[in-house]
């Protein structure tokens, strides 16, 4: 059944790349436009040979794991207290608000001001980005947590420690997923925009480089692997998904 | 010979409702379990029977009154862990497989390989020998409240409190599952508070059947069941089975019009 499906998909795919391919060899005589699908392998064989491509592969994800671990770790961390302590809640409420509604762009330049054009800027929107999802999500998951569960816990003399290890945190675990997924598109689109503005790496950085030189084919190919780290990322949280809450029969995407 | 396994005396659960009068959920109850003894308690709905489970079990403190464990007042919930507590829905952590939902009493307490061998034990005993891998999403509802006994016998509790444990089951589980609760009480032989709604299963499994007032819950009598063990379905037919049931149904109807004349259930 599920081979199937991926069969066909790979299917639909080669097909949409002999179309193009064939298309643009028929239709444009510039390749400057849109380089024909073989362009952009030839392209991508040369800059990973090049090892170019390495690095700046390199350096984005390592940005991104950095901001995303830290968001997480940070997220959860505070996002707890919010849900078991309400005074905690509404002395962070105002500056998750504010963190939440200035826009990216306006935020990057301002960052880039104050921790300059390296990793440690990248990791700071990075944070800003998935943080705050992540944290909602952390204080719905414990504030909405089956009191049965508690009454349980007390029942079984737990102490708060266990409480907290045992019921609270495995309890919230699919809304700190939840939380987690809906920030991994968003921080790797904040990590892009951080390079494309500066950087003196990264893929972000290749866009801006092959877009200044008119380098259509270069451009395709950071794209495409662009996509690619976005379904990666997306496939590795389902995956872990599957791996930490295995009572979840199935996510819903 | 020892004294009770459990005393209550005159225990009252009020809460503050803003206004003067404060809600009285119980009053005045006292009541005493000897050692390996099986109570159950029928009453209407709403009578206080789970309040009255919580206060025994430490999770709320009496209005007033007392409760001995072992001739020993409790204050608020002691850190020993000398009480069972199967609940009233499902309770099991969806997160942990059976044997883990069992060990969660005995973590910490015993070292690794002893508490898995005691969580097994008790999953044996109820019958799920060959399920300690699998999550509660993939067990029946019957197969759920094993477990839940389980988790609630291998912590081995002086007093195994059970409020409905078997309402949310369908006929047939659910007498299957009497059965096995009274095979497994013959083995462990705990002391048990059973709370139900349905008398039949009440007079099936206890010694003594306690009959609660509609609310405010005070004790409005009780009886001991005088059929021998070990006892199977056919005790249902036993002449002293129907009158006894009859009996207390008059009473539990006679309380649930009460409890409707003085205010709308
Ligand atoms: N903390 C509380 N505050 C206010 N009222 C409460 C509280 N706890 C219980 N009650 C009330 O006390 C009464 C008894 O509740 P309880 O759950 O003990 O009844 P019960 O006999 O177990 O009922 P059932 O048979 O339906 O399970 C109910 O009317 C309930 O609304
Ligand atoms: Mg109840």
């Amino acid at each position: 059944m599920q081979q199937r499906g991926l069969r066909r998909g790979l299917l639909s795919i080669l097909g949409g790349l002999i179309l193009w391919e064939v298309l643009t060899r028929l239709l444009l005589e510039d390749e400057l436009l849109i380089p024909p699908p073989t362009s952009v392998a030839r392209s991508l064989w040369k800059l990973s040979f090049a090892g170019e491509l390495n690095r700046h592969l390199y350096a984005t994800l390592f940005e991104f794991a950095c901001g995303f671990s830290t968001a997480c770790a940070v997220g959860i961390f505070l996002g707890y207290l919010m849900g078991r302590y309400r005074w905690f809640d509404e002395l962070m409420d105002p500056w998750i608000a504010t963190l939440y509604s200035i826009p990216v762009i306006a935020f990057v330049p301002l960052i880039i001001i104050w921790f300059g054009i390296g990793l440690f800027s990248k990791i700071v929107v990075v944070f800003k980005i998935t943080a705050v999802a992540i944290m909602l999500n952390t204080a719905a998951g414990i504030k909405n947590i089956d009191p049965v569960w508690l009454e349980l816990s007390r029942s079984m003399r737990l102490s708060p420690w266990e409480t907290t290890a045992k019921i609270r945190l495995p309890a919230a675990l699919p809304y700190i997923i939840t939380g987690m997924r809906l920030g991994v598109g968003r921080a790797l689109l904040g990590v892009i925009v951080a390079e494309l503005m500066a950087a003196n790496e990264g893929l972000g950085y290749l866009l801006r480089e092959a877009s200044e030189t008119w380098d259509s084919p270069k451009l395709f190919v950071t794209v495409v692997l662009l996509a690619a780290m976005g379904m990666g990322s997306f496939g590795l949280i389902k995956k872990g998904e599957q791996r930490l809450a295995p009572w979840r029969e199935s996510a819903e995407w | 010979m020892a004294g009770p396994v459990l005393e209550i005396r005159n225990l009252t659960k009020e809460v503050p409702t803003g206004n003067q009068e404060p809600f009285v959920i119980f009053k005045n109850i006292s009541l005493i379990v000897k050692e390996g003894e099986f109570v159950s308690i029928v009453g209407p709905s709403g009578c206080g029977k789970t309040t009255l489970l919580r206060v025994i079990n430490g999770l709320l403190s009496p209005s007033s009154g007392q409760i001995y464990i072992d001739g020993k007042e409790q204050t608020g919930a002691g850190k020993d862990l000398v009480m069972g507590f199967v609940f009233q829905g499902a309770s099991l952590l969806p997160w942990r497989t059976s044997v883990k939902n069992v060990l969660l009493g005995l973590e910490g307490k015993k070292n690794s390989g002893e508490a898995e061998e005691i969580a097994r034990f008790y999953l044996s005993l109820v019958g799920l020998s060959g399920f300690e891998h699998h999550y509660p999403h993939q067990l029946s509802g019957g197969m759920q409240q094993r477990v839940n006994l389980a988790r609630a016998l291998a912590v081995d509790p002086r007093i195994l409190l059970m409020d409905e444990p078997f309402a949310a089951l369908d006929a047939q589980t659910r007498t299957f599952m009497q059965l096995e609760l009274l095979r497994i009480w013959s083995q462990t032989k705990k002391t048990v508070i059973f709370i139900t709604h349905m008398i039949s299963e009440a007079i099936l499994l206890s010694d003594r059947v306690i009959v609660f007032s509609h609310r405010p819950g005070r004790v409005r009598s009780e009886f001991a069941v005088p059929l021998a063990r070990p006892r199977s379905l056919d005790i249902k037919s036993d002449r002293r089975f129907v009158e006894l049931e009859n009996v207390v149904w008059k009473q539990i109807e006679e309380e649930v019009r009460a409890a409707r004349e003085g205010s709308p259930i």
